[in-house]
């Protein structure tokens, strides 16, 4: 009769310590996986803020003349405190041989959203706009 | 035996109380993973919008430059103006290098000028206004316009102008020519069914033709800023476009769409 009894709580050990052992293997292999792949909203509003302020650029005429100066100050006033920012013109125009950089350098190992537009200045002259978007480290 | 029982009772409990985190954990995945789709679809999404938005802005940055023009528009009325000549002789070229450009930098993207290339359509609620040519506007037949106020200035001498109005109809019709060097003519006439109006400006002849379903014919071989007002008695459904179309397509994507022209 004891011995029955105490066989009962064996197996309830036994299945206690199992499922522990599981669970701690699940909760670390979810962990992994999801800090692996994760997309968070704050991801998606770096692209959208990128996206706006370049879009603001274009509406205000920045990017009409090409001058870095111009496209430096409107975006300055442009930017959120917390973000950074670099944005990057390429096509067939003279000045910097056809590529100009404006904003911060690129952060290494960072995370940061990139995104594309389409533009052309006040004499049509066409140049793609590549944009890249990170949080600004708080200081 | 009391106590055995309470050792399976317990065994039971533990699996079922495991079964459900196990359930919760596999709920809690799922949808962190679909939240996580979702986000990234929103991205993609933003992305070609990003473009399309873009694409549309710089052909009506093209295009408004490329014709001298500019667009107003209310409840009943649109407006197009033009400073000088209808269409500058490099607007082709420009809108070729464009999609050229565009279509070089952006694999996925195929843009078509078949139907603005020879000529020149603004739609705005399905009434279609034609730049046939640098000297030469057309509008089309449309059952939705019922009048117009055309204002020219021009800054060579009217030397003469002429008119052939016929009554009759429903359109309303107001026209007004001016010159910085003298002369000039103005009609302000409801009911009307056609017009004709014939004026020498400069030397040069300008004709505008208005029939009664609504067709305008203006040709003009002399430099002038112009306004042309189209009046029409429905509701506004859709604003000013060119049938310029721009394909968007990816694996398992597809957007088709025709340019807005953007207010600058």
């Amino acid at each position: 009769m004891k011995i029955r009894n105490k066989k009962g709580f064996v197996f309830t050990l036994d299945l206690i310590l199992g499922f522990t052992i599981f669970f701690i293997a699940l909760s670390i292999s979810l962990f992994f996986v999801a800090r692996g792949s994760q997309v968070s909203l704050s991801d998606y509003q770096l692209l959208v803020v990128g996206s706006d302020i370049v879009d603001l650029l274009d509406n205000k005429g920045a990017f009409d003349s090409l001058d870095e100066d111009v496209i430096s100050n409107e975006m300055d006033s442009l930017i959120p405190a917390s973000y950074d920012m670099l944005i990057r013109l390429q096509g067939d125009f003279s000045e910097g041989n056809g590529t100009i950089e404006i904003g911060s350098e690129i952060p290494s190992r960072r995370l940061l959203i990139a995104g594309q537009r389409v533009g052309v200045t006040s004499n049509s002259t066409y140049f793609k706009v590549t944009y890249f978007t990170w949080p600004r480290l708080q200081e | 035996m009391v106590g055995n029982k309470k050792g399976v009772l317990y065994t039971l409990s533990f699996t079922l109380f495991a079964l459900i985190i196990i359930a919760l954990a596999a709920l809690y995945f799922e949808s962190s993973s679909s939240s996580e789709s979702r986000l990234i679809e929103l991205a993609f999404s933003q992305k070609i919008v990003d473009l399309d938005d873009s694409i549309s802005k710089s052909i009506s940055k093209i295009v408004y430059n490329g014709m001298n023009m500019n667009l107003d528009y209310s409840n009943t009325s649109f407006t197009v103006s033009h400073v000088g000549s209808f269409e500058n002789s490099d607007l082709d070229d420009l809108l070729e290098g464009f999609v050229s450009n565009v279509e070089g930098d952006f694999s996925n993207v195929n843009i078509s000028l078949d139907d603005f290339d020879s000529q020149k359509p603004i739609v705005f609620d399905s009434i279609n206004y034609i730049v046939k040519d640098s000297k030469t506007i057309e509008i089309e037949e449309n059952s939705k316009i019922v009048g117009y106020e055309i204002n020219l200035s021009f800054s060579s001498n009217i030397s003469s102008c002429v008119d052939s109005i016929s009554g009759g109809g429903e359109f309303s019709f107001v026209f007004n020519a001016v010159s910085s060097e003298g002369g000039g003519c103005s009609f302000n006439q409801v009911g009307i069914d056609d017009v004709e109006i014939d004026m020498i400006v400069g030397g040069v002849g300008i004709d505008l033709d208005i029939e009664d379903d609504g067709e305008l014919d203006f040709s003009a071989n002399q430099t002038m800023n112009s306004s042309i007002k189209v009046l029409f008695d429905s509701d506004v459904v859709e604003g000013f476009s060119v049938p310029i179309e721009v394909l968007f397509s990816d694996v398992n994507f597809v957007k088709r769409s025709n340019v807005s022209l953007v207010f600058g």
